[in-house]
């Protein structure tokens, strides 16, 4: 291994020690930006809902967007320095126009031919800038590709803004029927931007016809390619080539590695920069993000010819550019200048290289850029003259190039911290000047007024209840159901119970003829009145689950539209609405389980025919029972039942077989009578009950509090906008702006601590 | 006027004043049996006494019946009956007990009346001399009025206002002083109970409920009583009675009507059935009434006897002058119990055995009059 290699290894393994911290820096920073501009918005939320309050005149003062631009300024130095730190080989980066030897130049640095790195005669053959890792053991092309977006949004929007075409097509199907113009007039309409526009319209309408050829490859995955086969995707078709055959325009990024005819390096690798006055949209920016990101160092290529052979301005802005791209480094250091003599006159090498000695770098003041006269197509020369000289140049600087990039990270890095701590103290001074309840206090606040309101509600609602349960409160409804339902048993009474008078007593008869007894018959008669009639009275049944029905509707009216706003959009019956609300309460993200219980109480009224009113309607009936239940107590009974087993016995029974069931459904209806007035005393303890535990409870202002806080927004929608809304944009300011401070403190005191354990 | 003890009664007419007099009268006869005693209504009192007989027959019959509809009593009913020694066919011991209109108390009222004009003074005075008042009342009225517009309806049927004001008038009248040391007995008595009690052949368990509901509504009248009343005492005795025993109350029948000021209201109507075929009648808690008037007399009695131990036989004398101007409730007792009347017949009749035979009738009617009064009362009965 050689002394460069050892060297350059070194530079790389260093880097490689680097990146973890950067990594670490990066992310603060990241975090910074982010609550920066989350600040921002919070400020800006604040103007926005309450445009003439007093917080939004206070922070309307303030420079937030600077903040996030001496972030973002810290971000952009950290990702140059990660770019740095992060390339695994030490990168040289090929520059220069058209027709200059670029790839001849390239081709001689990797050993690649023209298949894989085209260069010809005529018009520019580079279609995708590749770049190319020197490697002993590996050869081939990987290939990244498009997505469909990115193609639209990095291809053709360029050319579209260029073009003065408006927006990009937003969609491929759209960009193959897009309609092009035949002649280019640019986005002033001046014919004198033709010759610039003109092949760039041609360019894009090209990709437009040729899209069949590529749209499948649009898949922003990956392809490896074979060096021999590798010129389609990199270079445009040749002149005797399908001319709607374009796929290059599908490849995003190439990568080409091989063995380059070095020994005594390993991790080198070449970088195909666009040259500058190429025809295509956005060269230059390209161009810069190139050297800045990838490269350790340029050499821009000029050829001599004829009409090339001085120092021209754009050779000049191409060295400015340079510069710029790397403004810790001397530029000097930084790049070459290669003096392409291949196929050149004597006279015009002389011209320029004399050109560059006394106009370029001027004697008088010492070093100047480093110029190397050499063949670009001579491989044994470009080795010899251009990438030894180059290597052992780097293998001597890039430690100090190193240190420089860094250290003026660090330096933009803190005099960006010093900005935002300085409009941070702005910030707090003037959000220290503001007064608001804290979001506890608020909370508080309306947990009790939401607390009073609903309280106010309920007792509204249990007086309501209270007045029904009076004596003296009128059910009509359910009086006109019960004497309804009584008359209807009644008349079946009276209809011989379902089956016409006559009919009864002839069937009478006919069992007392084959019981030789009135009793078995009458027994078993009133038997089944008794099970008929408690059945047609559970008619009423409709009405007090009604009833219970109207009882939570009116919980739920009184418990307000906040509540309501809860289960909003919920299309349901009061039950369902109470049950959801139980649920809602249960399941919040701090439960309320007390309340949520008061629901389930709520739920659990129990006003059915069966558990409220059978079992006193069961005492109504009891007349229609043949016999006592105690047997020794002489039933009278009996005597009514007992009759001659004649037809007149069968009338005489039916009439007393009537009047007992007459009196047991008017008893009975008088027990369902004095329902309306327990029903509404049940209703009634029920809502009262219900009050007490939700509003008085031990746990009731604590859990109304957890409601508060779990669900501000929905309890009050309407408060998007006005003092409310800005008081909780300026907590949110607060918070962020404490936030800020301690991610700047950590930042600060992490630089620190790296600076001293260097 | 005849020298009788009275009693005032004051209800809606077809409350069943002749039943719960029938239902007394066969009570006292139980409680007569075997003391060559009764109790004989007058010609009048009998005849009433007879249709209502008939008419319970004829209801046993039909083997169902139903309440009247009740109404403000409109007409003057005297009830005279006299507890009477077996052959003895003029005198006795005599009860009077007057029914007459709540409403004549209104002076505007008596002056449309041609009736209470010419009754009124009478009326006046017995009310003035009743020991007892007798306040029937429709239980099934009270128990049965269960919705609202029900039980609104409870004060016009049972004729809150004009017993109210027979109350008062007969409470202010047992207050003046020379009336104070007379008994003072207000009997209400709650008709037609058979279907809330299980203690004469019913299943009822509702005897509370009506206790607390008649406490209730005759509540006010208890008041006016006590405030009227306030240098002497008056016993008030609550006396549920099953004037029948052997029915039910088979349905209650609540229709609209137009009370006597225009006003929409409820009338009530009980339709009833016999709880046993043959039905048997088994009053129940009837003989109150009788008992109660019986202790007056007796308690009257007593006085009269304590007095004459106590103080000179001159002293008493003057005492008895004075009480029995008029003659009222002591004249009353003198003439009955202490032989005025017998001496008086006996002298017409001049006989010696005819006085020894009127001696023992009289000591035989007082010693009736005694148990009667001494007689348990129903385990129902309570004095309030």
């Amino acid at each position: 291994m050689g002394d460069n290699e050892e060297r350059l290894d070194a530079v790389l393994r260093r880097r490689h020690e680097l990146l973890p911290v950067v990594d670490e820096q990066i992310d603060r920073w990241r975090r910074i930006l982010q609550l920066t501009t989350e600040l921002g918005d919070a400020v800006a939320g604040t103007q926005a809902v309450d445009p003439g309050g007093d917080i939004a005149e206070r922070l309307g003062a303030l420079d937030l967007a600077g903040m996030a631009r001496a972030a973002r300024d810290s971000l952009d130095a950290l990702a140059t320095v990660r770019g740095r730190v992060n390339r695994g080989t030490v990168n040289i980066g090929v520059s220069g126009r058209a027709r200059n030897g670029k790839s001849t130049l390239l081709q001689s640095l990797s050993g690649l031919d023209d298949q894989q790195i085209p260069s010809g005669r005529g018009q520019p053959v580079t279609a995708v800038r590749s770049r190319i890792y020197h490697s002993r053991t590996e050869r081939g092309a990987r290939l990244t590709m498009h997505t469909e977006r990115s193609f639209l949004d990095e291809v053709i929007a360029p050319y579209h803004a260029e073009l003065g075409l408006g927006p990009a097509p937003r969609d491929l199907s759209a960009f193959s029927r897009h309609s092009y113009p035949g002649v280019a007039d640019g986005p002033d309409g001046r014919d004198a931007d033709q010759p610039r526009l003109g092949p760039m319209l041609a360019r894009v309408r090209e990709a437009q016809q040729a899209l069949a050829s590529y749209r499948e490859f649009l898949t922003g995955g990956t392809r490896t390619e074979d060096l021999a086969g590798i010129r389609q995707w990199v270079a445009y078709p040749e002149a005797d080539a399908e001319p709607d055959r374009r796929p290059y325009l599908a490849v995003r990024d190439a990568q080409i590695t091989c063995a380059f005819p070095i020994e005594d390096v390993t991790a080198l690798g070449l970088v195909d920069l666009p040259g500058l006055g190429e025809l295509t949209p956005g060269a230059e920016a390209h161009h810069l993000a190139g050297l800045r990101n990838d490269i350790d160092f340029a050499i821009t290529v000029k050829r001599p010819t004829d009409t090339n052979a001085m120092w021209a301005e754009e050779d000049a802005r191409a060295l400015q550019l340079i510069g710029s791209a790397c403004e810790v480094a001397d530029p000097r250091d930084f790049a070459l200048i290669l003096v392409n003599t291949g196929e050149c006159l004597a006279e015009n090498i002389e011209a320029l290289h004399s050109d560059l000695r006394n106009r370029l770098n001027d004697p008088a003041q010492g070093r100047g850029y480093w110029v190397i006269l050499a063949d670009g197509a001579d491989r044994d020369a470009v080795r010899e003259q251009i990438l030894k000289p180059v290597l052992e140049h780097l293998a001597s600087v890039l430690p100090r190039m190193d240190e420089a990039v860094i250290a003026d990270t660090v330096a933009v890095c803190r005099d960006r911290l010093d900005r935002i701590t300085a409009e941070l103290d702005r910030v707090s001074s003037a959000v220290r000047a503001l007064s608001v309840p804290t979001s506890t206090e608020q909370t508080i606040a309306r947990a009790e007024s939401l607390r009073a309101e609903v309280a106010a509600s309920l007792q509204e609602w249990v007086d309501e209840l209270r007045t029904r349960a009076d004596n003296e409160y009128e059910d009509t409804e359910f009086y006109e159901r019960v004497a309804e339902v009584h008359q209807a048993v009644r008349d079946w009474v009276l209809s011989g119970f379902g089956e016409g008078a006559e009919e009864w007593q002839q069937r009478a008869l006919n069992r007392f003829r084959v019981d030789r007894a009135s009793l078995p018959f009458a027994s078993a008669e009133l038997n089944r009145i008794r099970v008929e009639m408690a059945r047609r009275f559970a008619a009423v049944d409709d009405l007090l689950l009604q009833r219970r029905n109207e009882y939570w509707a009116g919980l739920v009216a009184a418990l307000g539209p906040r509540f309501a706003a809860l289960i909003d959009g919920r299309d349901t019956g009061p039950q369902e609405a109470i049950t959801a609300l139980a649920a809602v309460l249960r399941d919040a993200p701090d439960p309320c389980p007390a309340l949520a219980e008061t629901f389930g109480f709520a739920l659990d009224v129990r006003l059915d025919y069966r558990t409220r009113v059978l079992p006193r309607l069961r005492r109504a009936l009891d007349v229609l029972f043949p016999e006592d239940d105690d047997p020794g107590s002489g039933s009278t009974a009996t005597t009514l039942l007992a009759v001659p087993r004649t037809a007149e016995g069968s009338a005489e029974l039916y009439g007393r077989v009537t009047q007992l069931a007459r009196q047991a459904a008017y008893d009975a209806q008088a027990v369902l009578a004095q329902e309306p007035r327990t029903t509404a005393q049940v209703l009634f303890a029920y809502g009262e009950q219900f009050e007490d535990a939700f509003v008085r409870s031990d746990s009731s202002e604590a859990e109304f509090r957890r409601l508060v806080a779990a669900f501000h927004d929905l309890l009050w929608p309407g408060e998007g906008t006005g003092p409310h809304a800005a008081a909780e944009g300026l907590r949110r300011v607060r918070r962020l702006t404490t936030e800020l401070r301690g991610s700047i403190a950590d930042e600060r005191s992490r630089t620190v601590g790296e600076r001293k354990g260097r | 006027m005849t020298l009788s003890f009275k009693a005032s009664m004051v209800g809606p007419s077809r409350v069943g004043k002749t039943t719960l007099l029938t239902a007394i009268l066969a009570e006292t006869e139980t409680m007569l049996s075997g003391t060559e005693i009764d109790l004989v209504p007058d010609e009048e009192t009998e005849m009433r006494i007879r249709r209502n007989r008939k008419e319970l027959r004829r209801a046993i019959e039909a083997r169902e019946f139903d309440s009247a509809s009740l109404e403000g009593s409109q007409s003057m009913v005297r009830y005279n009956v006299s507890l009477r020694a077996a052959g003895d066919r003029v005198q006795g011991i005599p009860f009077s007990i007057l029914d007459y209109p709540g409403a004549w108390l209104d002076p505007a009222e008596r002056s449309r009346r041609p009736e209470a004009r010419e009754n009124w003074p009478e009326c006046e005075a017995h009310i003035t001399e009743s020991l007892m008042l007798l306040v029937p009342v429709e239980a099934a009225v009270l128990m049965e009025a269960v919705t609202p517009v029900q039980r609104r309806a409870v004060a016009d049927l049972l004729g809150f206002e004009d017993v109210e004001a027979m109350a008062r008038k007969w409470a202010r009248a047992r207050n003046l002083p020379e009336h104070r040391e007379e008994p003072a007995v207000l009997v209400i008595a709650p008709l037609k109970c058979e279907k809330y009690f299980d203690d004469n052949g019913g299943k009822g368990r509702e005897a509370p409920r009506l206790r607390q509901l008649v406490r209730e509504k005759y509540r006010s009248m208890l008041d006016i009583v006590l405030e009227e009343t306030k240098n002497r005492t008056v016993r008030v005795v609550y006396a549920p009675i099953d004037t029948y025993g052997c029915v039910d109350l088979m349905e209650g029948e609540w229709t609209d009507r137009i009370d006597a000021d225009g006003e929409a209201s409820l009338d009530f109507k009980g339709h009833y059935r016999f709880r046993e075929i043959p039905p048997r009648i088994k009053v129940k808690a009837a003989g109150t009434v009788m008992q109660e008037l019986c202790r007056c007399v007796i308690s009257g009695q007593d006085r009269v006897e304590q007095q004459q131990a106590a103080a000179a036989k001159a002293t008493y004398n003057e005492a008895l002058e004075r009480k029995a101007e008029p003659k009222g409730f002591w004249g009353a007792i003198d003439y009955h119990l202490s032989g005025e009347a017998s001496e008086n017949k006996s002298t017409r009749l001049s006989s010696h055995k005819a006085m020894t035979t009127a001696e023992g009738r009289r000591a035989k009617l007082a010693e009736s009059l005694r148990n009667i009064a001494m007689t348990p009362a129903d385990p129902r009965v309570e004095e309030w």
